[in-house]
């Protein structure tokens, strides 16, 4: 698809960012794993031992948001958010690329503004001091971690041009 | 009206606690402040209730009701009132919370960045058995029985049990399939949420084998807008006045669901007997004793704080 | 009026193609700041970007779509269609009527109908496909039979109205077999339609032989046995249906595993399908729950409920008056968000007015899922779509709509005779 970057300074910064893809795609997938994994394991300790891990739903929690934002990258790079396109005629042309800009700008607002009060969320839960229960871990280190996946996701939307004829 | 509060809608709208309880609160705010101070409830939740107390304090919901535990680990200094066998009558042991409150956790810095109209507990939790009686402590063991707290997770363990935890939506698929054996909860809680036809056996823990610790709070600038005379007159209606109005509300619904539980039960609705109180109060040891840590952790001297708490309700009570 | 600019300018930037997930979170943030200043609306951003994931609740999307690509990536699924396309093959649309009939039995144990949708998709869709089925039929048959996890028990639409309305969720369960059995029916009347009165293409085999067919079922003993361990776990009460999506997903993977079909390749296929799958359908919800708070703040459903109340309609005018509110929101509203928004407003009005809760509650859910298959924002229609982003929106909605037709007609018998959603409560 989008294999951008006219600008030879730019091959630099390209491996990174295909190692930070490698990284959040490899973590996305790892998460469904341990979510399905430790239901599995937390269902057969009940019913065969007797004895079900207490965390369990915390853990599946923390996957869920972990797969999401880190899941995000991939979806941004691959401009895959779902959009509605039932009137694809006006999308020829200038208006098209002047629309494509548009929508543009507005997803990288919008993520922009929503990976800062992420971070914002994860400063005030630390100061706010609540933890996950069963795992007693706190609850800001979690928060901070979606705020770091989110800002890297945001990265990879800032490459990427808006693209009038994809998909 | 010179000033409305959004007022967080998370829990039904039609549930007694709202209904009979917050709302009629609400209607004596504007009555006593003539109209100039409304509260508007949100038609759903505006946040979710694990951020009740954060909305208000962002500015999201300018009042909310909710209880403390939703934020695990926020409020160490609440769990005091959630230790077992402290609350006979939730309406009492309201009042001597608010008093606690007032003297020790407002000064340590509890509640700093909100208004609190009060702290209040809602009723006790028993031991609800889907289908075995729980008589002895030995009974407990090998049981698989939900849980709300790690905390009392923690104590059921010692006593052999094997606690589950699960999210309350999840609550009547776990009971229903027999997926758990049973489930700590109050009374009220059990029928009110229509899970009671799936229990067959409940001991009574007097005073509950733990309590939750709830506010009814407003956001600070929201509240600086309302005039000094009528924030006093809604004062006046609130604090210890609240409190007592929502405890005993609490304690009155309990009773009512305690006899519908008893009608249907018989005798398989049953007090727990002095080895099974013996037996949990000596599992909850540990937690008060880190309680009272966490209480110095805090700036609160925890025994004197425990102490004022447990004669207040000795005291309301003999009154 | 604010409302009314909000809901324009949401139609406007979908039109334009602004992903549905961003359109719906800027209306909502920008929408929120008007009403109750900036940093109110940001920290609404912030808090339901972070609590929507850390949910237990959502949790069984991934895992229920994991299932799903599991299922079709390990052949399992093809072996399923091959038994049922050797037994109704012959029949005009009998794929299509299969898949109807495996998402009923799916929302059997399954109470998301997200997940329904997605896991069908993922089983169904290539099946059809590989038998002629026009993508429409294909897409159609798929997002409507996925509509019938959210009112087949068990369901979680029905355990919230019952939450919200204190009305008995077991006997509301009860209530919802009878309407869910008549979804299957007009459904499977809807693909006859298409393909005998429009002429829909579809699989155009001959009948195959006794042998062919007997072969065909010995091969499906390995999705027997994982349908056995899902639904037999939550019957025999070793789980419950939100677990049984992670040991469904396990037990998918050892079974295709212990059988030699399943590569590595495969796996990070499927893994890789679903972390998309999931990320496109949770930024929506994010989205969609913004825009709720929106409504929510701006005091609309109660305007709304006042309105309704100076109009003096009897029983049947206000139910009708409802039906039509529940259509305009569900174009744009996620199905829970429209729930949680306006049940508790208006089920007090028709209470009042000496209607039956539990038939009520029959009502809202089928408008509900009516609304998940309904442009332009049809979440339904959009699982599909992230499942299988090469069919064109256009062709799914358009699919859709014999089903749609179906679902008014099956709204309006279950009005017109209360019995249908009651008789069954009433023998408990
Ligand atoms: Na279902
Ligand atoms: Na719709």
């Amino acid at each position: 698809m989008l294999e951008h970057g006219p600008y030879t300074g730019f091959l630099m910064s390209m491996s990174l960012l295909k190692v930070l893809d490698y990284i959040c795609s490899k973590i996305s997938m790892l998460s469904l794993v341990v979510m399905a994994g430790i239901t599995f394991a937390d269902v057969f300790g009940r019913v065969f031992f007797n004895s079900p891990i207490g965390f369990a739903y915390e853990v599946v929690g923390i996957c869920l948001a972990v797969c999401f934002y880190s899941g995000l990258y991939h979806v941004h790079k691959k401009r895959k958010h779902v959009k509605i396109d039932l009137l694809e005629k006006i999308f020829k042309g200038k208006t098209g690329i002047f629309l494509a800009w548009f929508s543009y700008i507005i997803e990288v607002v919008f993520f922009s503004a929503l990976v800062y009060m992420v971070y914002i969320q994860a400063k005030e839960s630390r100061l706010f001091g609540d933890v996950f229960m069963f795992l007693g871990l706190e609850k800001w280190i979690i928060l901070a971690v979606m705020a770091g996946f989110a800002m890297v996701a945001l990265i990879s939307l800032l490459v990427v041009y808006p693209d009038n004829n994809q998909e | 009206a010179e000033v409305t509060l959004r007022y967080n809608q998370w829990f039904p709208s039609q549930h007694w606690s709202q209904k009979d309880g917050l709302y009629k609160y609400f209607e004596e705010i504007e009555k006593v402040t003539e109209g100039r101070v409304k509260v508007q409830p949100s038609a759903k939740p505006l946040a979710p209730p694990t951020r009740n107390y954060q909305a208000v304090v962002s500015g999201i919901a300018d009042l909310a009701w909710g209880p403390h535990g939703y934020a695990p680990g926020a409020f160490p200094l609440t769990e005091m009132v959630e230790f077992p066998f402290t609350n006979i009558d939730a309406g009492v042991s309201s009042a001597a919370y608010w008093r606690a409150y007032e003297k020790y956790f407002k000064a340590a810095g509890m509640h700093d960045n909100v208004h609190t109209l009060a702290v209040h507990v809602t009723s006790g939790g028993n031991l609800h058995m889907k289908s075995s009686p729980v008589v002895n402590p030995a009974d407990l063991s090998g049981k698989k029985i939900r849980v709300q707290t790690s905390v009392v997770g923690d104590a059921l363990t010692t006593l052999g049990a094997v606690p589950i935890s699960g999210s309350l939506s999840e609550l009547r698929e776990f009971l229903s399939r027999g997926i758990i054996d049973g489930t700590t909860l109050s009374d009220e809680l059990l029928t009110g949420f229509k899970v009671d036809n799936y229990v067959e056996h409940i001991t009574q823990i007097p005073g509950g084998i733990f309590t939750n610790s709830t506010f009814v709070i407003v956001n600070k600038d929201k509240w600086d807008q309302i005039s000094p005379a009528d924030q006093k007159a809604i004062m006046d209606i609130s604090g210890e006045k609240l409190a007592v109005r929502m405890g005993s509300l609490w304690h009155e619904n309990d009773v009512l669901a305690r006899a519908q539980l008893k009608e249907r039960l018989g005798e398989n609705y049953k007090e727990a007997g002095e080895e099974l109180n013996a037996a949990i109060d000596k599992a909850f040891e540990p937690v008060r004793a880190d309680w009272f840590d966490k209480a110095e952790a805090n700036g609160v001297d925890g025994k004197a704080a425990f102490d004022f708490y447990m004669n207040e309700i000795k005291r309301l009570n003999s009154k | 009026m604010v409302m009314l600019i909000a809901f324009l300018s949401l139609l406007f930037l979908l039109f334009i193609r602004v992903p549905i997930a961003i359109s719906t979170g800027v209306v909502g943030v920008l929408g929120l700041a008007y009403y109750q200043g900036w940093s109110p609306a940001m920290s609404q951003l912030g808090m339901i970007a972070t609590e929507t994931v850390l949910s237990y609740e959502f949790s069984v999307i991934p895992l229920f779509i994991l299932m799903g690509n599991i299922i079709s990536r390990s052949g399992l699924a093809d072996e399923l269609y091959n038994a049922t396309h050797a037994l109704v093959g012959h029949l005009k649309g009998g794929l299509a009527i299969t898949t109807i009939g495996a998402s009923g039995g799916f929302s059997t144990f399954c109470g998301s109908s997200f997940a329904t949708a997605a896991t069908m998709t993922r089983i169904a869709y290539p099946q059809m496909k590989r038998f002629g089925y026009s993508d429409g039929l294909a897409t159609g048959s798929i997002a409507a039979g996925g509509t019938l996890g959210i009112l087949i028990p068990p369901s979680i639409a029905l355990v919230f109205y019952g939450i919200i309305t204190e009305t008995d969720i077991g006997k509301l369960f009860v209530a919802g077999v009878i309407p869910g059995i008549l979804g299957v029916i007009f459904y499977v009347a809807a693909v006859l339609f298409v393909v005998h009165v429009l002429k829909d293409k579809c699989s155009d085999a001959s009948e195959a032989t006794l042998k062919e067919k007997l072969l065909a079922i010995r091969q499906l003993w390995a999705f027997t046995l994982l349908i056995f361990i899902v639904l037999g776990g939550i019957y025999f009460g070793l789980f419950s249906p939100t677990e049984a999506a992670g040991v469904g997903s396990v037990g998918a993977i050892l079974i295709t595993l212990i059988r030699g079909r399943m590569s590595w390749q495969k796996m990070r296929d499927a893994l890789e399908d679903t972390a998309a799958t999931t990320v496109a359908l949770v930024a929506i919800l994010i989205g969609s729950l913004i825009f709720a708070n929106l409504v929510n703040v701006s005091n609309l459903p109660f305007t709304i409920v006042q309105w309704m109340e100076s109009l003096n309609l009897g029983l049947m005018g206000v139910l009708l008056l409802i039906l039509m509110i529940y259509f305009v929101l569900g174009a744009v509203l996620e199905s829970i968000s429209m729930l949680l928004l306006t049940v508790p407003v208006f089920y007090p009005i028709v209470e009042g007015m000496g209607m039956d809760l539990i038939w009520f509650g029959i009502i809202v859910v089928i408008a509900t899922e009516i609304s998940l298959i309904t442009p332009p924002v049809g979440l339904n229609v959009f699982v599909l779509k992230s499942v299988v982003p090469d069919v064109d929106l256009k062709v799914i909605f358009k699919g859709v709509f014999p089903f749609l037709i179906a679902d008014i007609l099956r709204l309006a018998l279950i009005i017109l005779f209360p019995a249908l959603s009651l008789v069954l409560v009433e023998m408990m």
